[in-house]
């Protein structure tokens, strides 16, 4: 009679014996329990569930951001995060029924969802239509940062495959056995007997001295040796197992060292960054269309009744030429308030000489600086360069010339027709002025109409202040100028380019700016707020880092492999066990959680480890500092962050991936045969 | 009274290509709380037919019922459970899990099932007590003599009161003197506890003692001696 036993039959239901009389044909022998046939249910289940999870980020991602009026990058979090749970789940339940981890029937419906997904987004794609349009853009908010939208597609696919196939290990793990058995105690005491783990004290003692005595471990190794000498006890046996779990940990906590360290730099890099645009910037800006916005005394009153506003002052922006008398250069120049700036910018901290209020009282202006003795007069300022801490650097530059236009201006127009300027550190070097000076700003189009167009329009200003706000871009192209005067240079009128305005919250900028835009009625006013204004910086800046981070995880990649080779060693080192196991009745998953435990087990200690040397690292960062050129960076030390969320995230990584590592020896060791183990030597 | 029916059991192996036919139609019947000997010459598939019958591996042919039930067509899972509760063996070499205690060893098949901690302590105290093991229980395998280990290996096929011991040449690879001690514990549970055995084993003495006894020969399994009639 032919009884073999079907060990993949989704029911769980013995199968009555066939009638069928044992007619001397012995039926093709072989393995059965061995055998594992391609399950239609896992492949159709995970498949479905990889369409399903495609087309709620697809469809749910632009209603919700549409719809629900939603930031783009929010909806596309929540469909995400309800498509990976449809995918998981339908790993899950599918693989928890077929009773099988089913590798590659969740390849294949990966594969062929993805494949799928791809060509089918790929079409809508080439067909810009209205809200779709829009929706895509959403959907490709990281495709963008890739830079790349059938990139994004791929990328969202194999997420979601993975995920299937995540949701197919657990399945398998939690119900493989045909009925639920989400306790894994017995495993765990089994997993922690083979990693010598089971004396907790001794785990703690030995995971302490790595995490705090690390530098000194060498030197406690050898006074253990010496003393176990002395007592006649010989160095611990270790077996080549352990050595080699050992190492393993090692491994993962370097790669979380290495991840953790490098990402928080990085955090620290943009956060530095992030500060000094927004200390310079507003957090936003309110603008019009059209040119004319000399309502803005009341607009500004509506601004600032918004709530998470905290400041309002406005400004106007042009670009001009400005030149000295040894030097010219483009530049930015900025009509401000000088009462109200201090609501939105840091520039009053800023100011590294002069004062910001000389801009209204050019007449306080020093004629040279404060300390370079008056009777020097000019002649002090530009020859003894040094005692004013200023950056001019090329003392053979200045001609008799030079010296005596200054002198030859200075009485004839006293103090009176010179309004003042402030100009950032490097304009200021580049144009080789300091406080006192007079440059002129040339306004190309700003002037009246001659005969071959619009004529240039100059006006000397005098130097009020030299502001550092230690973003390079800023210090070398912005000059600040008080409003009246921008109004009068530009003929402007009582018009403003627009309203920079401050937020008690930068991250909620956006939704601020929205209010601010219901409170102003909409058009013609428009916002645009500092993630906007610096778009390109941030994603860039992101994209570094996101590529940093998909390295260095190679890192942990690498060292999960080390896992993967220590629990086959493992596994082949305990064959004998394992059949001992099945033997006294173990199942297959309860063998299999085991060495996922074991593997789990070396995971989550080397992240724990890496994840603690990781923040000592970054502490000693912090704490005593790493030297940078700040010619060269713009900062004296390398920044560092420590950031909660991106340490949970790497361990995340470190331990999904440690987990993914055990499927493939956890599942050999559950599908050794027991009999195989027992053959004696 | 029979709990346990082999009908034509086959089992083949292949081998380079060529197939090797073990068990060749084997038919046994074993009554509840029978003590068995199994003798015959080595390769001859003694171990086969214990791990075939044990549910450790998948006959080519045949079935095996206990109380009517076909074993033979259950799953990998229900074979486990099935294995615990209703199988014992007790192997040559003793196997038992080197980094645990005599005391844990005894505990697995009830962890295994889930049992209370606590209360699977308490059985396999029991148990090494009456395998005269009482002192030795927080002992490793590796500091236990080779009896020693085979006694905790018999204390762990019974620690779970199964209704069938499978026992490998539990004497093979001991003196003679303390096997007799390990036959005389095989006994003395076997009357106590009252569970079926069946021993495989080289020594004519052993064999000679147990009141039904069997022989492997060319596949198929022979009655020495017949108190009950073979089915």
């Amino acid at each position: 009679m032919d009884v073999q036993p079907q060990t993949e039959s989704p029911s769980a239901m013995p199968q009555p014996p066939p009638a069928v009389a044992l007619a001397g044909g012995s039926p093709e022998p072989k393995t059965p329990r061995a055998v594992r046939p391609f399950s239609w249910l896992l492949f159709g289940g995970t498949l479905a569930g990889n369409f399903l999870a495609g087309l709620l980020v697809v469809a749910l991602t632009p209603v919700l951001s549409v719809n629900l009026k939603l930031s783009p990058e929010r909806s596309l979090v929540i469909s995400a995060t309800l498509a990976l749970l449809v995918a998981l789940g339908a790993g899950l339940l599918t693989a928890a029924k077929a009773r099988k981890v089913g590798f590659w029937e969740t390849l294949l419906s990966a594969l062929i969802a993805g494949a799928g997904g791809t060509f089918a987004l790929a079409q809508l794609l080439m067909q810009p239509f209205g809200s779709a349009r829009l929706a895509m853009g959403d959907l490709f908010y990281l495709a963008n940062l890739l830079g790349n939208p059938i990139g994004g597609i791929v990328l969202g696919a194999v997420v979601i495959g993975f995920t299937s196939f995540l949701g197919a290990t657990l399945g398998y793990l939690l119900a493989g056995s045909g009925k639920v058995e989400a306790s894994f105690e017995f495993e765990l005491y089994v997993a922690r007997r083979h990693l010598r783990l089971q004396n907790t004290r001794s785990v703690l003692i030995r995971f302490l001295r790595v995490t705090l005595f690390l530098p000194l471990l060498p030197l406690i190794r050898l006074i253990e040796k010496k003393r176990a000498l002395e007592y006649g006890l010989g160095a611990t046996k270790r077996s080549p197992t352990m050595l080699m779990t050992a190492i393993s940990m090692g491994g993962v906590a370097v790669g979380v060292l290495a991840l953790t360290v490098v990402l928080s730099v990085m955090s620290g890099f943009e956060a530095d960054l992030k500060n000094k645009i927004i200390g310079t910037n507003a957090h936003a800006v309110v603008l019009k269309y059209g040119t004319e916005f000399k309502e803005w005394p009341e607009i500004a009153q509506k601004v600032r009744e918004v709530r998470g506003v905290t400041g309002v002052t406005p400004f106007i922006l042009n670009e001009v030429m400005i030149s000295s008398d040894q030097n010219i250069g483009g530049a930015l120049v900025k009509g401000i308030d000088p009462e109200t700036v201090a609501q939105v910018a840091n520039l009053p901290a800023n100011m590294k000489e002069g004062r910001l209020d000389w801009l209204t009282h050019p007449e306080s202006i020093p004629r040279v600086m404060p300390g370079a003795g008056e009777g020097g007069a000019l002649d002090g300022t530009l020859h003894g360069a040094a005692p004013a801490g200023s950056a001019s650097k090329d003392p053979a530059a200045p001609t008799e010339d030079d010296i005596l236009k200054p002198k030859g201006a200075a009485p004839a127009d006293p103090n009176a027709n010179m309004p003042g300027v402030v100009l950032g550190k490097e304009l200021a070097h580049s144009l080789k002025v300091m406080v006192g000076d007079r440059v002129n700003v040339v306004s190309p189009l700003g002037g009246e109409l001659g005969p071959t167009g619009p004529m240039p329009k100059s006006r000397p200003f005098k130097v009020a202040g030299i502001f550092f706000s230690g973003m390079y871009e800023y210090d070398a192209k912005f000059a600040y100028i008080a409003i009246p005067e921008a109004q009068k240079f530009f003929g402007l009128g009582e018009s403003v380019t627009g309203l920079e305005l401050k937020t008690d919250d930068i991250d909620n900028t956006r939704q601020i700016t929205k209010s601010i835009l219901n409170a102003v009625d909409g058009y013609p006013y428009r916002t645009k707020d500092w993630g906007e204004m610096n778009k390109n910086l941030f994603s860039a800046l992101r994209l570094e880092k996101l590529v940093m981070a998909v390295i260095l995880a190679f890192i942990v990649l690498v060292a999960c492999f080390n896992i993967v080779s220590t629990l086959i060693m493992m596994v082949l080192e305990k064959s004998k066990e394992i059949a001992i196991l099945k033997s006294m009745g173990a199942t297959d998953t309860s063998v299999m959680k085991i060495f996922v435990l074991e593997g789990l087990i070396i995971g989550l200690i080397g992240t724990v480890v890496g994840l603690i040397l990781g923040y000592w690292a970054c502490k000693f960062v912090e704490v005593v500092g790493i030297r940078l050129d700040a010619e060269v960076y713009y900062i004296d030390k390398l920044p560092v962050r420590i950031d909660g969320l991106q340490f949970a995230a790497v361990a995340f990584l470190a331990v999904l991936l440690s987990y993914l590592a055990t499927i493939y020896p956890a599942t050999r060791a559950s599908r050794l045969p027991p009999v195989e183990g027992l053959r004696n030597e | 009274m029979a709990f346990c029916e082999i009908k034509s059991l086959h089992k083949s192996y292949f081998m380079d290509g060529k197939r090797i036919d073990v068990l060749r139609g084997v038919d046994l019947s074993i009554a509840e709380g029978e003590m068995l000997s199994l003798t015959g010459a080595s390769g001859v598939g003694k171990s086969t037919f214990l791990h075939v019958l044990g549910t450790l591996d998948a006959p080519t042919d045949g079935n095996i019922r206990f109380d009517g039930r076909d074993v033979t067509s259950l799953t990998e899972s229900e074979l486990a459970s099935f294995r615990n509760r209703t199988i014992g063996f007790v192997f040559q070499f003793h196997y038992l899990l080197p980094e645990f205690t005599a005391q844990e060893n005894v505990m697995m098949p009830a962890l295994i099932q889930r049992m209370d901690r606590a209360e699977a302590a308490r059985r396999a105290r029991e148990l090494l007590d009456s395998v005269g093991l009482k002192d030795r229980a927080d002992h490793k395998p590796g500091e236990l003599s080779g009896g020693e280990q085979q006694r905790v290996a018999l204390a762990r096929a019974l620690v779970l009161r199964p209704r069938l011991l499978l026992a490998d040449e539990p004497t093979g690879n001991l003196d003679p003197s303390t096997g007799e001690g390990i036959h005389q514990v095989l006994r003395d549970l076997n009357q106590k506890l009252g569970i079926a055995a069946v021993v495989v084993t080289h020594n004519e003495a052993l064999a000679q003692s147990m009141p039904r006894r069997l022989r492997l020969v060319d596949g198929h399994v022979l009655e020495v001696s017949a108190q009950h009639p073979a089915s």
